[in-house]
């Protein structure tokens, strides 16, 4: 047990926690001409490789629970457990630039997973993913846009 | 209701012609499926799914009716659920459910068993068969027939819907008999992903068991584009299916009868699943 702590503390020594690093995350709903048009259900949220269930949701847009499941990986990964999510639900929006921020404190240094998804009533599903390093300083990434997201930039803070 | 079955049966082994054995014999009989309207749902009020069941050769054609008093439901808190509106047609049946529980249901429907007796007779060893148990057999048998066995066939179909968070009550299998245990749920198969079942002989794994496991939609293309495979010495299928969609699977597993009607006991199991796009 002794042995198991002591490999634990070391293990985290090497590897690190993440002090308070903000990670940014601004995504776009694109405007689209349709006369079915309704605004998307949209989750932003955050995976650890090889885990099962999401370690953060940023943000789910929606109107009725009823279609939550719609929004597919994410209901899978997160939104059927029902957990912390209360605090960062909110209606569908407009087409629009929006920014999210992730707190990455207490976490292990390391890569992790943004995942954004938008799914439109009539229209399309997409499903975009970045794998992003926290703990090594600041960082960009890019993510080329789909049928219902622009293109969306992530910002790993100082 | 049971006759039905059998004339059912019957018109599908008798119009092949050539009957070798029991692979080919259980090969032919129609498999059957439940199919629901949706196999995830969410929120935070009751939930009706709309069920098909058939039996059929395509996968999701409707080809049979099948009568739905052989239809059990089982709720995530163990219960049994009663079917809402339902309705038998010559092509298929359907049946409404109400999920009012978080949690994972198992819906299972099951042909009444039935028993098929062939035998070799004449100077050229003709194959014969007859819609006989043993016993029933003996009776009818021609003096000379050899090679005579009898079979009980016992087919049944499951299949999975949840309601918010999944569970896995359900799955507890009675150790009776050939079983089906999923180890992925069943509500978590994703496309390019490998998915996990377990084949169980009164509650323990068995080995060699062969499974298909056939994507809907058969009738829209020319390749059946079944995964074929056997379990492995723990018992185990690990398959990764490629496309999303409904999907069919079947295992079939010949036993010893521990009854006098037969001599050996065909358990063909299915289960339909959705294979959810990443």
């Amino acid at each position: 047990m002794r042995k198991k702590i002591l490999a634990t503390l070391l293990a985290m020594a090497v590897s690190g926690t993440v002090q308070a690093q903000t990670v940014t995350v601004e995504l776009q709903l694109p405007a689209i001409s349709s006369s079915q048009y309704k605004r998307p259900y949209v989750a932003v949220w955050v995976e650890k490789q090889g885990e099962r269930r999401a370690l953060s949701t940023l943000a789910v847009w929606y109107e009725d629970k009823k279609w939550l499941k719609d929004i597919r990986r994410w209901w899978r990964k997160a939104g059927r457990y029902d957990t912390d999510v209360d605090a960062v639900t909110g209606a569908t929006r407009a087409p629009g630039t929006y920014t999210l921020d992730w707190q990455t404190e207490n976490l292990p240094q390391g890569d992790y997973l943004i995942c954004l998804e938008a799914v439109r009533e009539h229209g399309n599903r997409t499903l975009l993913k970045q794998l992003v390093t926290v703990g090594e300083g600041a960082k960009e990434y890019r993510i080329a846009a789909g049928d219902e997201l622009g293109p969306v930039s992530i910002k790993v803070g100082e | 209701m049971n006759r039905k079955f059998k004339n059912m049966f019957r018109a599908a082994v008798l119009g092949t012609g050539l009957i070798c054995g029991s692979v080919v014999m259980t090969a032919q009989a129609h498999p059957l499926w439940v199919l629901p309207g949706e196999f995830v749902v969410s929120g935070d009020e009751s939930s009706w799914v709309t069920f098909d069941v058939s039996a059929s050769h395509t996968v999701f054609g409707y080809d049979k009716g099948v009568g739905l008093q052989n239809v059990q439901v089982f709720s995530p808190d163990g219960d049994r659920n009663p079917l809402g509106s339902f309705f038998k047609g010559h092509r298929r049946s359907v049946f409404d459910l109400l999920l009012d529980q978080d949690g994972t249901y198992k819906v299972f429907a099951q042909r009444p068993k039935f028993y098929f007796t062939s035998y070799k007779a004449g100077n050229r060893d003709t194959d014969k068969r007859m819609w006989a148990d043993k016993v029933e057999a003996a009776e009818r048998l021609p003096e000379n027939a050899r090679d005579v066995k009898t079979m009980q066939i016992d087919m049944s179909s499951v299949a999975y819907v949840t309601r918010n968070a999944p569970s896995d009550s359900v799955f507890q299998p009675t150790g009776k008999g050939f079983e089906l245990r999923p180890v992925t749920h069943p509500n978590d198969i994703v496309q390019g992903e490998e998915a996990v079942l377990e084949a169980l002989l009164n509650g323990k794994p068995v080995a060699g068991v062969s499974v298909e496991i056939t994507p809907g939609g058969t009738r829209y293309r020319n390749e059946r584009n079944s995964i074929e495979i056997t379990t492995d010495s723990n018992g185990r299928i690990e398959f990764t299916p490629g496309q999303a969609g409904p999907w069919l699977l079947s295992a079939d597993y010949s036993m010893p009868s521990q009854s006098p009607l037969a001599d050996t006991v065909e358990a063909i199991r299915f289960i339909t699943f959705e294979v959810i796009p990443e």
